[in-house]
């Protein structure tokens, strides 16, 4: 559930239909530049109340890979 | 036109494409920042990007020059050597030390003796608000200091600062012919 909304809220943010959101695709397929794919991030990380670090993004290269670090985020954000 | 007006519409052409692309990424980190001191000053920076392009434009235009369309800024670069900064101090930390090399690169290009008078006066306008985004970006980072520790940004800014010097050293590189052109044909006999 939590990943589905999370993928819901990257085509939100992308502006691309949810249906053509591969969870084997490239994120960086997603927008059109770097400096949109900061801002994507920059914009999920505020909507999800998490934040992220570029240490964290190494090993992102996959719709999937993305949403799940975000859902590990916003559970190790929630109060114990 | 001849060999030495050729390399000044570059140039300009460089720093007018440059001032766009950073004005474009600053619009989109000011849209995304929440309320508050840096949002304000992140507009007010973006803003002076967006007012330097057209300072560039103006004065290619004076000097009766077409600008070239640039393949890429000198900004570029930069997320390609030195990743993708992702949270809004490293987007900090990535433009201090940029913006640190843009004001070193003008003053350089201020030191080149019998400038145009158009692109000297462009420079100047330029540097003085150079020097606050430096200002602003150094107080903010300091704020993210009390939150992520010193160490952290340090480290961050370190990180970038090599990025950039590896980009820097390529640019010279690439363009030393042309930059050397430019002081040599304006040197004084």
């Amino acid at each position: 559930m939590q990943l589905q909304t999370i993928k819901q809220q990257l085509a939100v943010f992308t502006k691309i239909p949810l249906d053509r959101i591969k969870d084997d695709g490239d994120i960086t397929d997603l927008v059109a530049d770097s400096f949109m794919l900061v801002e994507t991030l920059l914009l999920m990380q505020d909507h999800f109340s998490i934040e992220l670090e570029q240490e964290d993004l190494e090993e992102v290269v996959t719709v999937a890979q993305l949403v799940n670090l975000v859902s590990r985020k916003i559970t190790a954000a929630q109060p114990a | 036109m001849d060999r030495m007006n050729e390399q000044e519409r570059w140039i300009m052409s460089f720093y007018r494409y440059s001032e766009i692309t950073g004005a474009m990424f600053f619009a989109k980190v000011a849209a995304c920042m929440p309320a508050g001191p840096i949002q304000v000053n992140l507009n007010k920076h973006f803003a002076d990007e967006s007012m330097h392009s057209w300072y560039w434009t103006k004065a290619l235009d004076e000097l009766g020059y077409k600008p070239i369309r640039v393949a890429n800024a000198y900004q570029d670069a930069y997320l390609d050597a030195g990743g993708l900064p992702v949270n809004m101090m490293e987007i900090l930390a990535l433009t201090n030390v940029f913006e640190k090399r843009v004001i070193k690169q003008y003053a350089h290009h201020m030191k080149i003796p019998n400038l145009n008078p158009v692109i000297k006066q462009t420079i100047e306008k330029i540097i003085e608000d150079e020097k606050w985004h430096v200002h602003w970006i150094n107080q903010a980072l300091k704020t993210f200091a009390q939150k992520y520790g010193e160490d952290k940004v340090n480290k961050k800014i370190q990180h970038y600062k090599a990025a950039d010097e590896a980009i820097y050293r390529k640019f010279i590189q690439e363009h030393k012919d042309r930059l050397d052109y430019i002081a040599s044909a304006l040197a004084p006999a």
